[in-house]
């Protein structure tokens, strides 16, 4: 039992930085129907920037951690410009599908000549204490995760539902046209978007970098795990994205668990085949008008 | 000189073959030219270009782009060596499992993925290329994990076996067939489906064309093509291991078929020696993935259409110059109309189209009130209202783009369930839409062509091929779509690009390609937005001839003058309500209809609570 509830936790707070990671595709896809393919190299990055500021930087740690998110979302910014702006050309459009993973592998390419190979771990401030909830046992470091998310989430609902920026996103995710007559930039909008899908992609990093050991190469495999629980939920929406992540979190959980570790990433992308077989547009989709080609 | 280049103009097809086969044969002498270190190279260009004509089919005519064929790759490797070595079967057989492995997984990803759509299809088949690559690191007994294959046996043929120089020419032969095979493809229906979908989904979905079946062909051909190339080049280097085949090689598959330039045939050629080539001149250990996110990057931003793309850019203008200057075919063999119509025209009184209480909701919206009314075979029957009034939504409706909440139509008497654009389509109603829905990358006749490609479709074996038989039903098709265009009276260049249209011969063009598809019911969402006097005049005729044939034609239009002219009944709709359905004289000096246009004080009112 006591098993079973520690793998629950474990499970969920994996799963909420996988969500928080996730909802970066969904925030920019639902304003103009892109995404950062490079989204994993950007975590990835968030990570190792994490750990060179604070342990080989000295930098105290939260400095290092919001240098860390800064510097992605201010990255993605600058990928919204060259790899996006230039390459949405509607929703038949490929080329920014390419080009963001260029960016990507420039991205991996360059983080592994100027950090090599190496990966670190991030003290985590909490410390290595255990935390026992009913008989299970899991780390403070670890769980530390999901009330972190959870104040994260509030603060991302908040900013749309109050402030003029989120206003403007939630118009331009609505109509995209009708914003532009208004005589706001949808542009500008668009890279808003981006920074915050940047910065989310930082914070995941960073926080994930005080658990788990981070070095260039995690970059892919995350982004295909959150890519993984966009698609499981829908990508257009955030709501069904963290239930998935979540999801997501536990079941990898028990699967390592009871099944196997080494095929685990297996089991999910054989997961999503199958949902996208049997509700192809995500477990939690509704769209507004279906058209029927 | 020009004269000269006029003269030979007429002999380019030949020239082109000729030129072919010139660099095919000064290919073939390589292994007699150079040493094993270039021929090795050259046997990987050889590879590559397998490969990636196939994705080239994928990305360039598709518009699909897949990130994981270097697992499929791997498929066909793993596969026929793991056959071969285990078993002792011979190449040919194994390679053939291969290619059919392959096939079968490749179809087990993008039958879900090319439902879901474009970006949903390149993150699940990047995940898909990971898996792979873990699971031959993982799965010993198969793959022999990360030490891989090695040993694996030369192909035999009748006691001779192939060493490098004999599987170049090998290789060689079976690249130029692939090339051959997707020329063939973007001649024929096929091919034309494939890119009209990749263009404007909907628009090819209104001609029949199912963007699911086009799709997956293509996906299907690239998986059997990479699946082969796996299988040669395992038996060629007698060793592998999962790091050929990891994230990195499917993203130089893909750089190599952008940079050649997707979508054009020898694309992959260009961008196979390049890639191959440039390591050797670069001598980088470091950075080289950084290098190729680089000229991926600039190769999207400045040779958005690849290298073979941009130089037949420059070089055709040039060329055309020298075209000879009509190139119209002679329609003297048959009018227009003879092609066309063949069936007889229909008792006028009879009713083609019932609809009875149809509603259609978007959200809180009720766009559609009941509507109902009837259409006579072979009369025009124009559909009139204020801005909003629900007449596209209705027109979205009967052609089966919108689902509607109740009602029921009936054509021909029977029951019609309007399940999709593409199912609609294919019981013979065809439409127009509002804004111009060209495919820009094809030429005028071929958009025509594009909607015969239901009717009169040859197997996709055929169209791979280009058997005589799909020879002459391509020929049959021009000559129908020459017609289709003398029908409409378009006087224009018939070979060029649909894109440098004007706007008003966009829309007649628009108008053939929907007839192109035989209907017996053609649906026109205002066509004569934005046509000249004069373009009125010869869509007004038009009109009169397709209902001479028979033909019954729903119509949106705006200019009253001219529904006036042309329509045998008028349905207004107000407020997603048929107001009335009657004689267009009746109807359009019927107060309530005037009210609803110019707005009377009762309505000015109304709308006030």
């Amino acid at each position: 039992m006591s098993l079973i509830l520690q793998l629950v936790i474990s499970g969920l707070s994996v799963g909420c930085l996988y969500a928080l990671i996730a909802l970066g595709y969904s925030l920019t896809f639902v304003v103009n129907g892109t995404l950062n393919m490079s989204q994993g190299q950007l975590v990835m990055l968030g990570g190792v920037l994490m750990f060179g500021f604070s342990e080989l930087g000295h930098l105290p740690f939260l400095v290092s951690f919001a240098l860390a998110a800064l510097i992605v979302g201010l990255l993605n910014l600058g990928i919204e410009r060259l790899a996006i702006r230039k390459f949405d050309k509607g929703a038949n459009s490929i080329e920014w599908v390419l080009s963001t993973i260029a960016v990507g592998i420039i991205i991996q390419d360059v983080a592994l000549y100027v950090n090599g190979p190496d990966e670190g771990v991030t003290p985590s401030p909490v410390g290595d204490e255990m935390l026992r909830i009913f008989g299970a046992g899991i780390y403070w470091k670890e769980f530390i995760f999901l009330p972190v998310v959870g104040v994260l989430l509030v603060l991302l609902i908040l900013f749309y539902k109050k402030s003029h920026w989120g206003l403007w996103l939630r118009a331009t995710a609505d109509n995209r046209t009708a914003v532009e007559i208004m005589g706001v930039s949808s542009n500008k909008i668009v890279a808003v978007a981006y920074v915050l899908s940047g910065l989310l992609a930082g914070i995941g990093g960073a926080l994930m970098s005080t658990n788990y050991a981070v070095s260039v190469d995690i970059g892919l495999p995350l982004g295909l795990k959150a890519i993984s629980v966009a698609i499981l939920a829908g990508v257009n929406n955030p709501k069904g994205i963290v239930a998935a992540g979540l999801i997501l979190g536990i079941s990898e959980a028990f699967i390592g668990q009871y099944i196997s570790t080494a095929f685990r990433e297996m089991f999910v992308y054989g997961l999503v085949i199958l949902v996208l077989y049997w509700k192809p547009m995500g477990l939690f989709n509704a769209r507004k008008t279906i058209v029927k080609v | 000189m020009n004269q000269l280049i006029e003269k030979s103009f007429g002999y380019r097809t030949a020239a082109g073959w000729i030129a072919g086969l010139a660099a095919v044969g000064l290919l073939a002498a390589g292994p007699w030219m150079v040493d094993t270190y270039y021929l090795n190279l050259l046997f990987m260009i050889g590879i590559f270009v397998i490969t990636c004509t196939g994705m080239n089919i994928l990305i360039g005519y598709c518009g699909i782009v897949s990130i994981g064929h270097a697992g499929l790759m791997a498929v066909g490797a793993y596969m026929s060596s793991f056959l071969s070595t285990t078993y002792g079967l011979s190449f040919w057989t194994v390679a053939l499992i291969g290619m059919l492995v392959s096939l079968i997984i490749g179809s087990l990803i993008a039958i879900p993925t090319i439902r879901a759509g474009g970006v949903y299809l390149s993150m699940i088949t990047i995940a898909f290329g990971v898996v792979i690559h873990e699971v031959l690191i993982r799965w010993d007994g198969f793959s022999g994990g990360p030490l891989g294959i090695s040993g694996i046996a030369k192909p035999q043929v009748a006691g001779y076996t192939f060493d490098l120089k004999s599987m170049y020419i090998f290789v060689l032969a079976i690249a130029v067939i692939a090339l051959l095979i997707a020329r063939n493809l973007r001649r024929s229906s096929w091919g034309r489906a494939m890119i009209a979908t990749k263009e404007n989904e909907i628009a090819a979905a209104s001609l029949g064309i199912r963007k699911f079946t086009v799709q997956y062909a293509g996906f299907a051909i690239s998986s059997v093509l990479a699946g082969l190339s796996g299988a040669i080049y395992a038996h060629t280097n007698s060793f592998i291991s999962p790091d050929t085949y990891n994230f990195q090689t499917s993203v130089q598959l893909v750089l190599i078929v952008i940079l050649g330039g997707s979508g054009r045939v020898l694309g992959p050629v260009i961008g196979a020696a390049i890639i191959v080539f440039l390591p050797e001149v670069l001598d980088m250990e470091k950075l080289r993935m950084a290098l190729y996110g680089g000229i991926m990057f600039a190769v999207l931003f400045f040779l958005p259409k690849g290298i073979a793309g941009t130089v037949a850019g420059w070089v055709a203008p040039q060329l055309s110059r020298f075209a000879p200057k009509s190139q119209k075919a002679s329609s003297s063999t048959a009018s227009g109309e003879e092609i066309m119509f063949s069936a007889p025209a229909q008792a006028k009184d009879k009713e083609l189209l019932v609809l009875e209480g149809i509603n259609k909701y978007f959200g809180g919206l009720h766009a559609l009130k009941d509507v109902s009314f009837s259409v006579a075979a072979g009369t025009i029957h124009s559909l009139v209202g204020p801005n909003g009034a629900g007449k596209t939504t209705l027109l979205n409706v009967i052609s089966g783009l919108y689902s509607s909440e109740q009602g029921s139509f009936k054509l021909h008497g029977e029951k019609l369930v309007p399940r999709s654009l593409s199912a609609v389509a294919q019981l013979g109603i065809a439409r127009t839409f509002q804004h111009s829905r060209l495919f820009k990358e094809l030429s005028v006749l071929e958009n025509i062509m594009t909607g015969m490609t239901k009717r009169e479709r040859s197997g996709l074996g055929a169209s791979l091929l280009r058997t005589p038989k799909q020879l002459r039903s391509e020929r049959q098709m021009e000559a129908r779509s020459h017609a289709l265009l003398d029908l409409i009276g378009y006087e224009g260049d018939r070979h060029m690009p649909a894109s440098q249209l004007p706007y008003g011969h966009q829309r007649m063009v628009e108008i053939a390609r929907a007839l192109a598809t035989s209907p017996s019911l053609l649906l026109l969402d205002e066509p004569a937005a934005g046509m000249t006097a004069t373009e009125i005049e010869q869509l007004e005729n038009l009109l009169r001839k397709l209902v001479s044939h028979g033909v019954t034609v729903i119509l949106i239009e705006h200019h009253m003058d001219f529904v006036q002219r042309v329509s045998d009944t008028v349905t207004v709709l107000d407020f997603g309500r048929v107001i009335g359905t009657g004689s267009p004289e009746q109807m359009l000096s019927d107060p309530r209809v005037i009210q609803a246009y110019l707005g009377g004080e009762e309505v000015a009112a109304s709308a006030e609570h």
